[in-house]
């Protein structure tokens, strides 16, 4: 290892515990904080207790019972929304007379926030599944759809010229071309579209359903079990976290020779 | 029309609306290019030189007049036709050998297009590079690529839209000796734009001037010296001079003495 390579450890060192001082901290004065009673341990339990909860929940499978449950309806309500997304959003991207149709529609619903909808779509289709994966739809559909319509947009147009004097094919311009070039924008919606229906899977779940780690933080909420409560609040958040993470990594790794042949 | 034009272009115009106005770019404009020929189209910006090359291609439409290839009006691209523009318009994510066989005809089979690819490839002096990304290639290469490209077509009329504007001094001397053994070579009828009166001398048999606001041709001027041609020769001078008197017309002499 030489000089600047060692500096640069050192560095990466220094950065990783500057950031874990104030969290430290916080978790330090917590646990000292209920232990001296003047936090209420019953409102906000201390910080071991919350890792006792997590230890208890592994073990006896109700974390894994609730966590299989969002992640199907997850993958099932993103799904439907990338295939709706994706080809609206192509569609729109592609013809300006699609997209004058169904903007006005869009941009009244889009920033309707889907809790907002939950008691409709449960008054529609009743409590269940069907709702529950609705839901996610929604939460999912808007980056999906505006994140491929923009990319389908910026298509290079002198690319579109040349196509259209070498007489290639109007699949060929589509598929071949646009699709490609709109690659990365799309990911970058599938992306948020995760995010958006892991959110809305938890509040679906809080609202309508009987099972699920939404369902399972507001059982624990009216048992008044407030560790287990806070301690799927925060495996929520991790869980969001990695998947955003993970979908990134995935997302360079797909477009990663589109985006190196850009200038 | 003579009987052995490829391209002839009658009483061609076009104007643009801009806002309220319409301008005219082109004014009745009329030429024909024969068989084999290499024309250049010389004029300040805004003549309408790239506005007269859209409208061959179809990506433009014509105000009023006729264009026909080959005796055949023009009312959509054809396959007898096809542009190399100014940048080199290739595939970012498509590697040099894709980018060629990308724009081939469906009938071709794919060994066809591969052994195609690997000739023009050969052509323009880009062998050992059909695995490379454009991003991987200089400018220069670049526009080889996008040549190679267009001849792989093989277009019996091929339009060049200032092609060697952007590249160094190096690389377009280079690029136009390259040009002109490929004309030789493919019997292939070219047509070309540029601003560059040196360029059009050195490489056409007639150079049309044409004049802006609107468009018109001021002068057809027949280039017969022998290649391959010195730039500094009396003879290239003369056309040359001759060339910037059409252009400058207004102007006095000693601006154009300036300019030589």
């Amino acid at each position: 290892m030489n000089n600047t390579e060692s500096r640069g450890a050192a560095v990466r060192i220094k950065n990783f515990i500057l950031a874990l001082i104030l969290p430290a901290a916080l978790l330090f004065l917590w646990e000292r904080g209920v232990k001296n009673g003047s936090i209420n341990g019953n409102v906000i339990p201390a910080p071991s207790k919350l890792l006792d909860t997590f230890i208890k929940l592994v073990k006896n499978g109700k974390l894994a019972e609730g966590l299989t449950i969002s992640f199907q309806r997850v993958i099932e309500g993103f799904l439907i929304a990338a295939v709706i997304g994706i080809v609206l959003g192509f569609l729109m991207g592609l013809f300006a007379s699609f997209n004058r149709l169904l903007s006005s529609v869009v941009n009244i619903l889009r920033p309707i926030p889907v809790v907002a909808l939950i008691p409709i779509i449960i008054i529609i289709l009743g409590v269940g599944e069907p709702a529950n994966v609705s839901i996610i739809v929604i939460g999912a559909l808007w980056p999906i759809l505006l994140n491929t319509t923009a990319g389908v947009m910026s298509t290079d147009k002198k690319l579109l010229e040349l196509a259209y004097v070498y007489r290639l094919s109007k699949p060929k311009q589509y598929f071949q071309i646009v699709l490609p070039s709109a690659l990365y924008s799309i990911l970058t919606g599938l992306r948020l579209g995760v995010s958006g229906a892991w959110m809305s899977v938890v509040a679906a779940e809080m609202i309508g359903a009987t099972s699920g780690i939404g369902y399972l933080i507001m059982f624990s909420k009216s048992l008044a079990q407030a560790a287990n409560m806070y301690v799927l609040v925060l495996v929520v958040g991790i869980i969001g976290y990695l998947i955003d993470k993970i979908l990134l990594i995935l997302q360079n790794k797909i477009s990663g020779r589109f985006v190196s042949g850009r200038r | 029309m003579s009987d052995n034009a490829i391209l002839s272009v009658r009483q061609l115009k076009k104007d643009f609306k801009i806002g309220q106005n319409t301008v005219e770019v082109l004014d009745g404009i009329s030429f024909d290019v024969r068989r084999g020929e290499f024309i250049s189209i010389v004029g300040e910006s805004g003549c309408g030189k790239s506005t007269l090359l859209k409208m061959i291609t179809a990506l433009e439409n014509v105000t009023a007049g006729e264009i026909l290839i080959d005796g055949e009006a023009v009312t959509g691209p054809t396959e007898k036709c096809t542009m190399i523009f100014q940048e080199p318009r290739l595939f970012p994510w498509l590697n040099v050998e894709k980018n060629i066989t990308f724009t081939l005809s469906p009938k071709i089979s794919k060994q066809e297009k591969k052994e195609l690819a690997k000739k023009y490839i050969e052509l323009v002096g880009l062998g050992g590079f059909e695995k490379a990304l454009p991003s991987q290639l200089s400018g220069g290469m670049q526009q080889r690529v996008s040549i190679a490209r267009a001849l792989a077509t093989s277009p019996e009329l091929l339009l060049l839209d200032e092609p060697f504007g952007a590249l160094d001094a190096f690389t377009r001397i280079n690029l136009q000796d390259e040009t002109l053994k490929i004309h030789q070579k493919q019997k292939a009828t070219m047509l070309l734009v540029t601003h560059d009166i040196d360029e059009a001398i050195y490489l056409s048999d007639r150079i049309i001037v044409l004049s802006a606001k609107p468009g018109h041709i001021k002068a057809d001027i027949k280039v017969s010296l022998p290649r391959p041609r010195k730039r500094s020769d009396l003879e290239f001078l003369q056309i040359r001079r001759q060339v910037m008197l059409e252009l400058f017309e207004n102007s006095s002499g000693q601006d154009i003495e300036y300019y030589i």
